[in-house]
């Protein structure tokens, strides 16, 4: 399949960029790593992923490597690897879950299994930690969780009814079964397992300082102590997770507003700490959390509020609709724009 | 057509109104588009303002009766702005009842003619004007979510009303 990669060109941010990725043909909704770090999986609206790799020659440079194509028949919203990287799932509007894999040994990925139950648009996905269990959500308000099997097959084992309007992303928490949603009815449910059944326990809604309007993004710090949720309306609020003997809650500990008020598509947390944002006004922001001022004492970090870093106007021409840090060096973020291309960023080149 | 289901069996039909039109080659007007409109070429690149976004959206068919959203006051150029150099355009649109089933696929026609004319840095709003939908916060939600507007635009039945409300708009 033929791609064409490219690196970086000259002026100020433009120097931060380590890499443009070019080859797309509609908006690029997603990027996501390999958990080895090696490797970037993109889609989008030409209903095509593409997985990209540094290449050999010349350490500033990606190169696409390969091209899933002709399966979904809509736009591919979402893609992510599997815990150890042999399966790439996908989800897309044509209601479809596809799951890729890659034999040992082989360069390409194969087509496994078509996973069908979604009525509508499938949104998000999210793997479970232990790599056993794989979340979809989408526009017909449910939350459907698969088990992957030994011979490779999967099976439903739960569909998660109770938001009322379409769920727009979901999320694991490290180290547990629990699951966390965020939907366009502008709450954050919060879903604990018993026995492969998950129970909603919590439903954080306006009534409790929470979103307002659609929750976009979710995302998690790397011990799974702290949650971060994104809406339409440029809200980020910080929880804690609160971690009983079965069950986890989330607690509010901030609402963040960005000085745009645009849109929030997407948040990341770095390995190291940092936390990046993709924006409807095309940019893309680093952010801190730190100890609230006039807060001495900081039992759990009950008291932190996210600081600017660093904001990164016109980071695309279009809008951001992901940024993903490198899992294996927080030191390299890649994003996802409308228009059309993925760039990979020096985040420390950024930040000085 | 089937008449029982209109929403509105008698609306007000308005005249079309004489908006400053932009000199244009005849037969060559919409391949400016995308480009901003073209006069000549060492011309300083001419702004897109609200008339020439009227001038795209006027003719759009009205999803039930047989006239145009301008026929049916649905549109008109006051209800719309823009700010070229910001790369904004907001416009308001008004259903001729205010409990208009119609209100999402006049919005998405809107939205999706905008989308298909205009350059991609434009960031577009649509939405009802105030006060004149019985489900007003609903619909702008909807119409203003990115994610379903494209998702609708996906959808083989709702292009095809899309399309046959825009053809008018494109000759």
């Amino acid at each position: 399949m033929a791609c064409a990669s490219t690196s970086g060109s000259s002026s100020s941010t433009e120097s931060c960029v380590l890499a443009v990725l070019e080859g797309h043909r509609d908006r690029v909704w997603h990027v996501c790593w390999a958990n080895a770090g090696d490797t970037i999986a993109t889609c989008g609206g030409d209903r095509a992923i593409k997985l990209w790799r540094k290449t050999t020659q010349g350490d500033r440079k990606y190169q696409c490597v390969e091209t899933l194509e002709k399966t979904h028949t809509k736009t591919i919203r979402r893609c992510g690897f599997s815990r150890c990287d042999s399966m790439l799932a996908s989800v897309s509007f044509d209601a479809t879950t596809c799951v890729w894999e890659r034999p040992r040994g082989e360069q390409q990925h194969e087509l496994l299994v078509t996973l069908e139950g979604h009525e509508s648009e499938i949104k998000d996905l999210c793997w479970s930690q232990d790599g056993e269990l794989l979340a979809t959500c989408g526009r017909d308000k449910s939350i459907w969780i698969w088990l992957k099997e030994i011979d490779d097959q999967f099976e439903c084992l739960d569909v998660l009814q109770g938001h009322t309007q379409d769920v727009k992303s979901v999320l694991f928490v490290p180290g547990t079964r629990a699951l966390l949603s965020g939907s366009y009815d502008n709450t954050v449910r919060v879903w604990n397992e018993h026995d492969d059944e998950w129970v909603c326990t919590q439903t954080l809604d306006g009534a409790y300082q929470g979103h307002e309007s659609t929750v976009w993004g979710l995302c998690c710090d790397a011990e799974g102590s702290r949650v971060l949720s994104c809406d339409a309306e440029g809200m980020i609020l910080l929880w804690r997770v609160v971690r009983g003997d079965t069950e986890i809650a989330l607690e509010l500990v901030s609402r963040n507003m960005v000085p745009t008020k645009a849109a929030l598509y997407s948040v990341d947390w770095s390995p190291s700490g940092l936390i990046a944002t993709g924006m409807a006004d095309n940019s893309i922001s680093l952010l801190q959390a730190e100890k609230a001022e006039g807060s001495p004492e900081d039992p759990g970090a009950s008291r932190q509020v996210l600081k600017l870093v660093k904001e990164i106007r016109g980071a695309h021409d279009g809008d951001v609709n992901c940024v993903r840090f490198n899992p294996k060096d927080p030191g390299v973020l890649a994003s996802a724009g409308d228009d059309e291309v993925v760039k990979v960023w020096d985040v420390g080149a950024l930040i000085q | 057509m089937a008449a029982a289901a209109l929403d509105n069996l008698n609306p007000v039909v308005r005249e079309r109104e004489n908006v400053r039109r932009r000199e244009e080659v005849p037969g060559l007007g919409s391949l400016a588009s995308g480009a901003g409109p073209g006069t000549s070429a060492e011309d300083e690149r001419e702004l897109i303002d609200s008339i020439e976004v009227f001038e795209h959206i006027r003719d759009i068919a009205d999803p039930e009766h047989p006239y145009s959203l301008e026929q049916l006051g649905v549109v008109s150029h006051e209800q719309i702005d823009v700010d070229d150099r910001g790369g904004k355009i907001e416009v308001r649109f008004t259903p001729t009842v205010a409990h208009c089933s119609m209100a999402t696929l006049i919005g998405l026609c809107i939205r999706a003619k905008i989308m298909r004319v205009l350059p991609p840095r434009f960031k577009v709003k649509v939405e009802l004007s105030k006060g004149s939908h019985s489900t007003e916060e609903a619909v702008n939600k909807q119409l203003n979510d990115k994610e379903r507007v494209l998702a609708a635009l996906e959808n083989p039945n709702l292009l095809d009303l899309v399309n046959k409300c825009l053809a008018p708009t494109e000759c």
